[in-house]
């Protein structure tokens, strides 16, 4: 077969952009003749929009299949290893210096919920004498509560004693992907402004035009458009239209700040802080060097000055006049198809969510392995991977807003017209709702997750729900779960398992210095 | 009703459905706890079931055990045995000079597909050149070649070394399932007919009359009549969608064929083989071979049929009744209709090809234990879960046996209409045509309870002789060196495994004797 599909331009640098690189070289073989050739067009002027930022388990196994090393990889950039969120203040009211928390940890529940769910057992225990569902159902909160570390110095890389992530510089992951995908995989790197996006009469795009002085013209058969919230091509070319959500998600500004730590020895967080404000949130992520905290607010409900207070009280004795607070505008939403013709959008091109569940690189992860898994090499076939590509990023858009309102509409804090107008049942979409009414008389079950592609599973769901304190009322469906004696079996093998891996796991600082020092043993 | 709250459940119908879905409910309920939620099952003591010799999927290895029945007593009483695959033989084209074409469907691989997919390597002649994909990534199709059992009698119960399901007696396996249900998980059993199903303003069931044990009031009912559709069709009139258009095959005739002698291989798989005007099922039970020919009667008369299926079994046939059974296929706009849920051959029926008869009903009986409605108000919006995940599992087995004629190069006019792109689901026609510059991947797989699983369909069409173009981007599969290990390792197990397996007969000889290890 003849191939007319043999080169793709990715317009755009940062994590997007790179990320999307490096899966595509790898996987259309971009060394070989015949393999699919990539190219990456990248402004010098642009920076990239670089905060602290958390990711999923999902990208071990992206950075493993590109061929990164983890120990590499952990030191170039700033990276510690990220076990889940714990979510402060958000299921109620906070009283005076009274805090509550939750955790939403990355391990799936040990005994896992698809083939035994402990979650009706656990509600239908005595609520005052209870564990907490996070403690209860798995160990991760326990470890996180002691800031151990998910693994040992002496297991390979990227294997796991508990699921885990990464916390990680973008700017320097950005910056460490170019070199890997440049030097290793393939990829040609332009440094040059794109000025213009020429399109056939059929409005397919056929080449960009660039500032470069000799790379002045670029063609290509595909374009990923990684230019971030400007949109090069999805926006200014086609003017695919926008789904604004900030119907649902209120929050359309971020301040953020590098905090230093103390001393080296610091203790560094095995996960994510996401503390409930009086009008948004505030994340707390910590690197090797430095912690990135920032705080998300609706400017409807609380003024700049009182946000940048609010985060300056969070710091605490950690503020100094010499941190710089930078502001960032928020445009919460997707564009109503990500591919068209022969192009695809990735990264904040595509849209936008908030941090709150780290889903960002997540998305470009996996709409990056789509379209390598599924790129025709034939011209004529791209009318179903582009329908299939847009129906599935579109549902793992709904589903991933759907997860986030979820920690705001079943919150109890009345403390402020914000959490009030969060809970207003006109600002919950129709699916979140829907399942919302069906877990007030039966707990969520693997049947109410049918898409093999839904971002959250039912574990994630579970944590969530149940962490927030929503009611389940079991009284109604308790003649169904029958298995008592088996549930207080697993209960108790949870409780014993949590101990004996406190005593083996080291301190999360620990074992990243080692990581430095001696690295990890290789795959 | 006074109290909302559903305290009976009402099984109308044995048969594998029935007493599979009470038992299932009944074990959920904990029903032998008298305040628990009770199931009935109401059985009419004049109806025989259609007990021909059933395949299983490995799934019924979970279902027994969570039932609490033990694999030797399941084996022994029910004359089952094992199932390791399903070969089909002359699908691709007829027979030449008398030599048969087969492949397998195999239950076992060497690895996961999701997690390291070999058939791009085979495909491209880098594994396995003259060698059947089947052969490249599996040992099972030798060990089915050879009649051998799936595990050892020293393996523990429902533990084996190759994946495997069951071949059972329909029959047989009600009659454990009806005594295991009522002397241990506590179903009430009520032989009598049917002879009225009451349906109150609101449009729900709320008793059943019965011509000897009166009238039977209950919460909830599931609709296990056969094909006669009691309570979903008739008293609720949920309409029929009949899907003859896709799969033409309308009549089935079975044989029961008895072993030459006690020394006769069984074989470990289901053996299917295509004919002028549809296929022929060939199942080993312990005691007797089941068979029967699905045919099309717009293609074939029914003598003809029946000379085909003698034809096919040989001499031994001459001494044997034939059965005639009509078949309906397609399946209930609905499966689940305010208080009632449809399971068995009243929600649906497609041909046995891939034996996913019994699977669909343990599937339906979990989705039903698991989200079992307390009361009507919340029955709503199970039902529209239900109905939308079963009309999806029944295209997309629909598709998937469709596949099968689709792929076929035979030429009578029975093959040759099943081609006609009138019959064939767009579904279908989308997804063969981007595999033939492409790999079947995860991501043509989005419903976690799509029935069939990418290693199924790679199985079919690859043994089928799919024509799938994957040269042009031979170089993006660079993992060869490991392609080649796996590969080896399946050819040396093949060799080797052979020589630890035990004969299938000889296992089942043993089983009927001393047992399996309990659990």
């Amino acid at each position: 077969m003849a191939t007319d599909n043999n080169h793709i331009l990715i317009i755009g640098g940062g994590t997007a952009g790179w990320l999307s690189a490096g899966i595509l070289a790898k996987s259309l073989n971009a060394t070989h003749a015949d393999g699919v050739k990539i190219t990456l067009v990248e402004s010098p002027h642009i920076p990239i929009l670089g905060v602290g930022e958390g990711t999923w388990p999902n990208l071990r196994a992206t950075l493993q299949k590109i061929g990164i090393s983890e120990t590499d990889f952990i030191r170039e950039c700033d990276a510690t290893f990220k076990q889940g969120a714990e979510f402060i203040n958000w299921s109620k009211t906070p009283e005076s210096n009274q805090t509550h928390s939750y955790y939403h940890p990355l391990s799936t529940v040990s005994h896992s919920s698809y083939d035994f769910n402990l979650a009706p057992y656990w509600l239908q225990q005595d609520k005052d004498t209870r564990l907490p569902y996070d403690r209860a159902v798995a160990s991760q909160a326990r470890i996180c509560d002691q800031g151990l570390a998910p693994k040992q110095i002496v297991m390979a890389e990227y294997s796991a004693a508990q699921e885990y992530a990464y916390h990680l510089n973008a700017n320097k992951l950005a910056e460490f992907l170019k070199r890997h995908c440049t030097e290793k995989l393939g990829v040609e790197f332009i440094s040059a402004n794109v000025i213009n996006i020429a399109l056939d009469s059929e409005d397919f795009i056929t080449h960009v035009d660039t500032d470069h002085e000799i790379e002045k013209q670029i063609k290509a058969d595909f374009f990923i458009d990684c230019s971030g919230a400007k949109g090069l091509i999805i926006k200014e070319t086609y003017n695919i239209g926008w789904h604004s959500i900030s119907d649902v998600i209120f929050n359309d500004t971020a301040l953020a700040v590098q905090v230093p730590y103390a001393d080296e020895n610091q203790a560094i967080n095995t996960h994510t802080l996401a503390t409930a404000q009086e009008a948004g949130w505030i994340w707390d992520i910590g690197l090797q060097n430095r912690r990135g905290v920032g705080h998300v607010f609706s400017s409807k409900y609380i003024g700049e000055d009182k946000a940048k207070q609010q985060l300056i009280d969070y710091l605490g004795d950690d503020y100094t006049d010499d941190l710089m607070i930078r502001k960032i505008k928020l445009n919460h939403g997707y564009h109503e198809k990500f591919w068209h013709k022969n192009s695809v959008a990735i990264g904040m091109s595509a849209g936008f969510v908030e941090p709150l569940e780290a889903s960002a690189i997540f998305l470009f992860d996996a709409a990056a392995n789509m379209i390598a898994a599924q790129f025709p090499r034939d011209k004529e076939k791209m009318a179903y991977a582009e329908q299939k590509f847009n129906q599935q990023l579109t549902m793992r858009m709904e589903r991933t807003v759907e997860f986030i309102k979820l920690h705001y509409c079943i919150s109890g804090r009345r403390d402020s017209q914000y959490w009030i107008d969060n809970c207003d049942p006109v600002s919950i979409p129709e699916n979140l709702k829907q399942r919302l009414s069906f877990w007030q008389s039966q707990p969520p079950s693997k049947y109410d997750f049918e898409n093999a592609w839904e971002p959250f599973n039912l574990d994630s769901y579970l944590y969530v729900l149940y962490g927030m304190g929503f009611e389940t009322d079991t009284s109604q469906v308790a003649a169904k779960f029958t298995e008592k004696s088996k549930a207080a079996h697993l209960f108790n093998n949870i409780d014993k398992a949590s101990k004996l891996l406190i005593d083996e796991l080291p301190k999360q600082r620990a074992l990243i210095d080692k990581v430095i020092k001696y690295g990890f043993s290789q795959v | 009703m006074t109290d909302k709250h559903i305290k009976q459940v009402i099984v109308v119908g044995g048969g594998t459905a029935g007493w599979l879905t009470a038992a299932n409910l009944a074990k959920k309920f904990n029903s032998v706890n008298a305040d628990a939620i009770q199931v009935t099952l109401i059985e009419s003591p004049d109806i025989p079931t259609i007990g021909v010799g059933e395949g299983t999927w490995p799934t019924m290895r979970k279902t027994l055990a969570k039932l609490g029945i033990s694999e030797t007593t399941f084996l022994t009483k029910c004359n089952a045995s094992f199932k390791q695959a399903t070969k089909f033989v002359n699908w691709q084209q007829p027979a030449k000079d008398g030599i048969n074409n087969h492949y397998y469907h195999l239950f076992t691989s060497i690895n996961d597909p999701l997690e390291f997919n070999l058939a791009p390597y085979w495909k491209l002649g880098m594994i396995g050149e003259n060698q059947s994909y089947a052969d490249s990534v599996s040992m099972q199709a030798a060990i089915c070649e050879l009649g051998l059992a799936p595990k050892l009698i020293t393996n523990k119960e429902f533990e084996g070394i190759q994946n495997y399901a069951y071949h059972l007696d329909a029959g047989l396996f009600t009659d454990l399932l009806r005594e295991h249900s009522t002397s241990i998980l506590g179903v009430k059993h009520i032989s009598a007919n049917v002879t009225d199903v009451n349906v109150d303003v609101a449009g729900y069931i709320a008793s059943i009359d019965t011509d000897t044990a009166g009238v039977i009031a209950g919460g909830f009912f599931v609709d296990c009549t056969g094909f006669k559709s009691l309570l979903i069709g008739k008293a609720l009139g949920i309409p029929f969608k009949s899907i003859s258009d896709t799969l033409l095959a309308d009549h089935a005739l079975t044989i029961q064929v008895p072993y030459e002698s006690e020394q006769s291989r069984i074989a470990s798989c289901t053996i299917s083989t295509a004919h002028e005007a549809g296929w022929t099922w060939d199942i080993g039970l312990s005691n007797r071979r089941g068979t029967g020919y699905v045919y099309s009667s717009a293609h074939t008369s029914h003598d003809r049929a029946e000379q085909v299926l003698r034809d096919y079994i040989g001499p031994q046939a001459e001494q044997l009744d034939a059965r005639l059974i009509k078949m309906n296929v397609g399946y209930r706009e609905k499966f689940w209709h305010k208080n009632c849920f449809a399971i068995g051959l009243s929600a649906a029926f497609v041909e046995p090809l891939e034996a996913s008869a019994i699977f669909l009903i343990e599937a339906s009986a979990n989705m039903l234990t698991e989200l079992f409605p307390h009361d009507r108000q919340a029955m709503l919006a199970v039902e529209k879960k239900v109905n939308k995940s079963f009309k999806f599992r029944w295209d997309k087995t629909i598709d998937f046996i469709k596949m099968h004629y689709f792929l076929s190069k035979r030429t009578e006019p029975f093959w040759q209409d099943n081609k006609a792109l009138n019959t064939v689901p767009d579904s279908l026609i989308e997804s063969l045509d981007c595999w033939q510059h492409q790999l079947v991947t995860s991501y043509d797989f989005d419903n976690v309870y799509e029935p069939f699983p990418l290693d199924s369909y790679q199985y079919v069409l690859y043994g089928m002789g799919f024509e799938q173009e994957l040269a042009f981007n031979k170089n993006s599969y660079s993992m060869g060196q490991m392609a080649k290990q796996q590969y080896d390792k399946v050819q040396a197990l093949t060799q080797q495994i052979q020589k630890e397996l035990p004969d299938n007969r000889a296992l089942l000889n043993k089983i009927s004797q001393y047992g399996f290890q309990k659990i």
